[in-house]
């Protein structure tokens, strides 16, 4: 066999045995990476969605006798983070249609808005976490017991509550990292891999 | 189903086997074949409207197909197993159909271990397509084109030999 064998029996196989599905609605999409990534960016909503709706509840029902109105600021700030990265996130999986480019050029769009959309769902996450953590802190000051030991500048309390503080935002932080990684960033490498085949020599 | 899906279904059925054929360069299972195939179906449809009689079909289409293909990752990390098979009855046909069909086989199994765009450029040569319209279809140049098509037949023809078929 030789190149042209080949182009010959490539041309010869019109493949009419192959069954196209008789309506577009009967298609189904799979798993290119930006597919995935905008099936994770859904999941991540609905769950941020039901925490929004519900966080309003909690100074009415566990935690009775919270102040209320700081806890309604920082809710408030919370509302307004998540909105904002959520309609950029909203943005972006409306962009992701670049399959009519020439390879090269959808390769990189696709890359790019992959590595866009991780650093937005880094800072977001970034923003989000210390203010999760602060209402941590805030239920627990506003508990008798706890709250006494802020107002008598109980040193020991403070820094163990400090150091706490700070090992949970740690291990939040790594565990977005990994979270990232693990969803996002695998899907950004093999795009990687495949634009690195297209540089000149 | 209105006007403009009916003309749509109408174009694939007529390229259909097309693009069957970079489904099996890109896949090496008949599940994630089905999978890619259907996958191209529906970014096509997705992006029917940019196309706007202003080339030919097939031209449009190979691109998106190809696009679509080089970014499609099997669900989960199995790794290829070269399931791609040989027909033995085959080998002892001495038809010019069964010879095409063992031709075929053994270049899908080859190509299963080819890099995604070297799987692209070996598609456009057997196409037909010239350097020139490889490299604009890519988004590389004639001769970026050139040297690596040169590179990716030589990995086939190897690759092939190793089956034991003579390229």
């Amino acid at each position: 066999m030789n190149f042209d064998d080949l182009q010959s029996a490539w041309h010869s196989d019109k493949g009419n045995d192959i069954v196209v599905p008789d309506s577009v609605a009967k298609l189904r999409s799979a798993v290119t990476p930006v597919q995935h990534i905008r099936r994770n960016m859904r999941k991540e909503f609905v769950v941020m969605l039901v925490i929004i709706i519900a966080f309003p509840f909690f100074p009415l029902t566990v935690a009775k006798g919270l102040a209320l109105v700081p806890f309604y600021a920082m809710y408030a700030a919370m509302v307004i983070l998540t909105v904002f990265y959520f309609i950029k996130f909203y943005l972006f999986y409306k962009r992701l249609d670049t399959v009519t480019l020439n390879s090269k050029d959808s390769l990189y769009e696709v890359y790019y808005d992959i590595k866009l959309n991780i650093e937005m769902y880094r800072s977001f996450n970034y923003a989000i976490i210390p203010l999760l953590l602060l209402y941590q802190v805030m239920v627990m000051i506003s508990l008798p017991s706890r709250g006494a030991a802020f107002a008598n500048r109980n040193v020991y309390f403070i820094i163990i509550f400090s150091v706490t503080f700070l090992v949970f935002m740690g291990i939040m932080l790594v565990f977005v990292e990994w979270w990232i990684s693990y969803f996002y960033g695998s899907y950004l490498k093999q795009v990687k891999k495949v634009l690195d085949e297209l540089k000149e020599e | 189903m209105n006007n403009k899906e009916k003309e749509f279904l109408e174009l694939i059925e007529a390229h259909k086997g097309i693009i069957h054929k970079i489904s099996k360069m890109y896949m090496d299972t008949a599940e994630d074949q089905e999978d890619l195939f259907q996958e191209i179906i529906y970014q096509l449809w997705k992006s029917y409207d940019s196309f706007q009689q202003q080339s030919k079909f097939s031209t449009w289409m190979y691109r998106v197909a190809l696009n679509t293909a080089v970014v499609f990752f099997k669900k989960g990390t199995r790794k290829i197993n070269g399931s791609a098979t040989i027909p033995e009855n085959m080998a002892m046909e001495e038809s010019s159909f069964a010879a095409k069909e063992l031709q075929l086989a053994h270049f899908y199994k080859a190509v299963q271990k080819l890099e995604r765009i070297e799987k692209a450029l070996i598609f456009y040569h057997l196409e037909n397509y010239s350097h020139r319209e490889i490299g604009e279809n890519l988004g590389i140049s004639e001769v970026n084109a050139r040297v690596k098509l040169s590179r990716a037949k030589t990995k086939l023809k190897e690759l092939i030999k190793l089956q034991g078929y003579e390229f």
